[in-house]
């Protein structure tokens, strides 16, 4: 916002008329708490004491049609928006880089319909997607969509970046479970897309919305699939020679069943949990495992699934680990065990076809320990596909610049290195991530020319260019 | 200017959502610095040298203290740690909101928050604790909130305690246990010296066991009493604790009381106490009808405090109003509470349809 003079009160003034005066804020603390999400670059900048880059004011809505009145404000006088749920995303993309406004969604927290029948349920995207799944737990029912953030993510949040859990090999990604949406376009139009997404009533607009990172709107409500407890989650772990074998029999049991649980470690990363299982040091690839439903189904499964792991060698480790692993799953990420400062760090995800997911580990890892010597990679594949899966793979340097300009810099050679591996060898941007502020530039190299649909549906949606600047590379 | 243990939590929170689904004020107000890792930013920075202010230190006063980020906190940090050092330096530099040193204030003229005397208790309540003997094996502390707000709870309490023939007295000029100011600018000296002095009252009781109704006090007594190194002669119990024993060993029996209800848990007394099944032994003892609430016992998601309400009237009202949304889940007409604080925030709040009921009153009314 640069308007001169009493300008910006009356700004301020038409936003108080219409979300409330309480809901609008230009305290400086305010826009400090709403500069910072999980993206390393403002975390290093916060943990540096360099000021970070904020908006000029939060705006805080409860309703759509609130929405819908501070966007007419804000393409009126061009003012960027950003949205702004539980600032757990680790790419930026809910940062107001440009300044204007955040507009904080959080008091857009209610369930709007909860049909029991169709299994579905409508809620407001400023919901914290915890207290969503508690609600469904009361029911009896699940949104089966268990992110390591489900504590801290909004629901808006998860359909931004088309998020994923760790039961998605059985369950899906949120573009799975999403049915409909209402969203608010930047000149405040209130739109839905169609009660339900299968159809041949023209394209899916879910899909233009699900992993546009607030780039082309506000999405407002939307509507989920809803899951019956599983009667039984059986875990089991087992230890295979290499990574290619693994990834063979990851290939092999997605022929026969769906797992809901899949989780396949590289050597690097299989060392030190097979050190904590067996006391003793082991090479290989260790694969943790879950299948969910009715006893007697998951009883058949089970016994299928023992027999390919073990006509490819592998080595049986029991229930034990997985049980374990499934009570303390998100242990991991509170400090000091998440990755944090003082570490420079990444999770670069990626997703590709069986034929290419092993050439893109070993190019990735190439390009980060070959380029970057004093970088370790690590990676696990844990979201797989009938065709294909995803490599969560990680970089960490113990000890990055101090300075930050200079750690800027090097934190963004290392991820454009690795990313771009992966693109030479049929891999994307991100898997389930997003893009954000991180990754926009690598966009139109992904893309090429078809990268053009997506700017035209921006240059359609959003003329002046108000919805999240410099986000998802348009 | 903090502790060391304040600068390592803050500097865990700083960057770590990872607990804000169970922040009762952060949930209801969507305001992102209401989150403890939000407050935890904001101390970073100070600690990298930007100045503490004023508008700082309002923020570390929006929140009610229910250590449920604490709670939740897989890996054992505790945020209301570095809230309450962050609340003391607002106070050393004059940056505390006017609310909150008006509070200050009450405290320092009449030893309680609401600013009265004992001429403001009621006269039934007044009447009872004059009947009661000077000394007694057994002590009842009531807390400030009892004594000027809920004069019928701790009627109750009495009434129960003489139906069991329990030989006990209440301090007529009850102090401050030092647990509100406690709350409002940490465990400072003052707050220590104020602690020492309802030692002293206590101990001139001649009690050997310490009843109290007041959670929050109770904490004091059994927690930051021991850090401090201030002895108490007497045993401290709960309210809740000592009523559901007397019931237990048969010196209290109920009828049923006919009623389905739910309980909101009171967050000092299931979190900080580790208390959570004696209010539910005295709901049993009635033979109530109980259906849990969303989020319960160690769980359970606070509705606020007297304190938050006296001094950020809006904050208390949204706490309130966003339990009550769990509580008409429940799908029953009435919510039990089992302390006086609790009870005071969730009847402030309380929708038309549905009705507050201490669960000693209930019982009281039941024996």
């Amino acid at each position: 916002m640069n308007p001169k003079g009493y300008m910006t009160q009356m700004i301020l003034s038409e936003l108080e008329d219409a979300v409330g005066r309480d809901n609008v804020s230009t305290r400086e603390t305010d826009k400090i708490v709403t500069a910072v999400d999980l993206f390393w670059i403002p975390r290093m900048w916060a943990d540096r004491g360099q000021y970070p880059a904020t908006a000029d004011v939060i705006v805080r809505p409860g309703t759509t049609e609130e929405v819908a009145k501070v966007l007419v404000i804000a393409n009126y006088y061009k003012i960027p928006v950003t949205t702004w749920g539980g600032g757990s995303g680790s790419q930026g993309g809910a940062l107001a880089v440009t300044g204007g406004i955040i507009l904080d969604t959080k008091r857009m927290n209610k369930v709007v319909e909860y049909d029991p029948d169709s299994m579905t349920v409508t809620v407001e995207t400023g919901m914290n997607f915890q207290q969503l799944e508690w609600y469904a737990n009361e029911h009896g029912h699940s949104l089966m969509h268990y992110p390591s953030s489900i504590t801290c993510g909004t629901v808006g949040g998860f359909i931004a970046h088309n998020g994923i859990g760790v039961l998605s090999t059985r369950y899906g990604k949120i573009d799975d479970m999403c049915l409909s949406m209402e969203v608010v376009l930047p000149n405040g139009s209130i739109i839905h897309t169609l009660p339900i997404p299968k159809h041949s009533s023209g394209p899916d607009l879910n899909a233009i919305f699900l992993g546009a990172e607030g780039t082309f709107g506000v999405v407002t409500k939307a509507t989920f699939r809803l899951f019956e407890m599983p009667e039984v989650r059986k875990f089991r772990a087992f230890l295979f020679p290499d990574l290619t074998t693994g990834i063979a029999v990851g290939r092999e049991i997605l022929k026969k069943m769906k797992p809901s649980i899949m989780r396949l470690y590289d050597e690097a990363e299989t060392a030190s949990i097979i050190k904590k299982i067996l006391g003793v040091s082991k090479t290989g690839a260790f694969m943790n495992l879950a299948l969910d439903g009715l006893a007697e189904v998951v009883a058949i499964e089970e016994r299928i699934m023992i027999e390919i792991c073990k006509k490819y060698g592998g080595m049986d480790l029991g229930p034990e680990y997985g049980e374990k692993w499934w009570d303390s799953r998100v242990t991991f990420f509170f400090p000091p065990h998440a990755l944090d400062l003082p570490l420079m760090h990444g999770t670069m995800d990626s997703v590709a076809t069986f034929a290419n997911i092993e050439k893109i580990y070993w190019a990735m890892k190439h390009a980060v320990e070959d380029n970057f010597p004093d970088v370790r990679f690590i990676a696990h594949f844990s979201h797989w596909y009938e065709w294909g899966c995803i490599i969560y793979d990680r970089f960490i340097m113990e000890k990055p610049p101090a300075d930050p300009e200079e750690a800027l810099r090097l934190h963004n050679q290392i991820w454009y290195k690795a990313v771009r591996a992966a693109l030479a060898n049929g891999g994307v941007v991100n898997d389930h991530h997003g893009v954000g502020l991180k990754l926009g530039k690598l966009m139109k190299e992904q893309y090429g020319p078809t990268m053009q649909v997506l700017e035209g549906i921006k240059k359609a949606l959003d003329p002046n260019g108000i919805m999240n600047p410099f986000k998802m590379g348009v | 200017m903090f502790s060391e243990q304040a600068v390592k939590t803050f500097m865990a929170c700083r960057f770590c959502p990872m607990c804000r689904h169970v922040c009762p004020i952060g949930l209801t107000t969507g305001n992102e610095g209401n989150t403890p890792r939000g407050k935890g930013l904001l101390l970073n920075y100070v600690h990298t040298g930007m100045e503490f202010t004023a508008e700082m230190a309002q923020d570390m006063y929006e929140c009610c203290l229910c250590h449920n980020c604490a709670s939740e906190c897989e890996t054992g940090f505790s945020p209301p740690l570095f809230i309450r050092e962050a609340r003391t330096q607002a106070v050393v530099q004059d940056l505390a909101p006017p609310a909150v040193r008006a509070l200050l204030d009450n405290l320092e003229a009449t030893d309680n928050i609401f600013g009265l005397t004992a001429e403001n208790v009621s006269p039934d309540l007044r009447e009872a604790v004059g009947t009661l003997p000077e000394t007694a094996p057994t002590l009842l502390y009531l807390g400030a909130t009892a004594r000027f707000k809920t004069p019928d709870i701790a009627l109750a309490v009495i009434r129960l305690l003489q139906k069991a023939g329990v030989e006990f007295t209440v301090l007529a000029d009850e102090p401050s246990s030092g647990a509100e100011p406690g709350d409002l600018m940490g465990f400072v000296e003052d707050v220590r010296q104020v602690a020492q002095k309802c030692a002293a009252a206590i101990t001139a009781s001649g009690a050997a066991t310490l009843v109290v109704l007041d959670a929050h006090s109770a904490r004091m007594f059994k927690q930051q009493y021991a850090e401090w190194g201030i002895a108490l002669p007497a045993a401290v119990v709960t309210a809740t604790d000592y009523v559901a024993g007397l019931l237990r060993d048969g010196r209290l029996s109920a009828k049923a009381a006919g009623v389905a209800a739910t309980f909101q848990d009171d967050s000092a007394l299931s979190r900080e106490l580790d208390e959570t099944e004696t209010p539910r032994e005295i709901i049993a003892a009635m033979g109530i009808d109980l259906k849990e609430m969303f989020l319960n016992r160690k769980r359970v998601k606070s509705g606020g405090t007297v304190l938050l309400m006296e001094y950020a009237p809006r904050l208390g009202q949204l706490a309130g109003e966003g339990r009550w949304l769990d509580a008409q889940r429940a799908g029953v007409p009435v919510l039990l509470t089992s302390t006086p604080d609790s009870f005071v925030v969730m009847r402030e709040t309380q929708p038309e349809t549905m009705t507050t009921t201490d669960i000693f009153v209930l019982l009281e009314q039941n024996t």
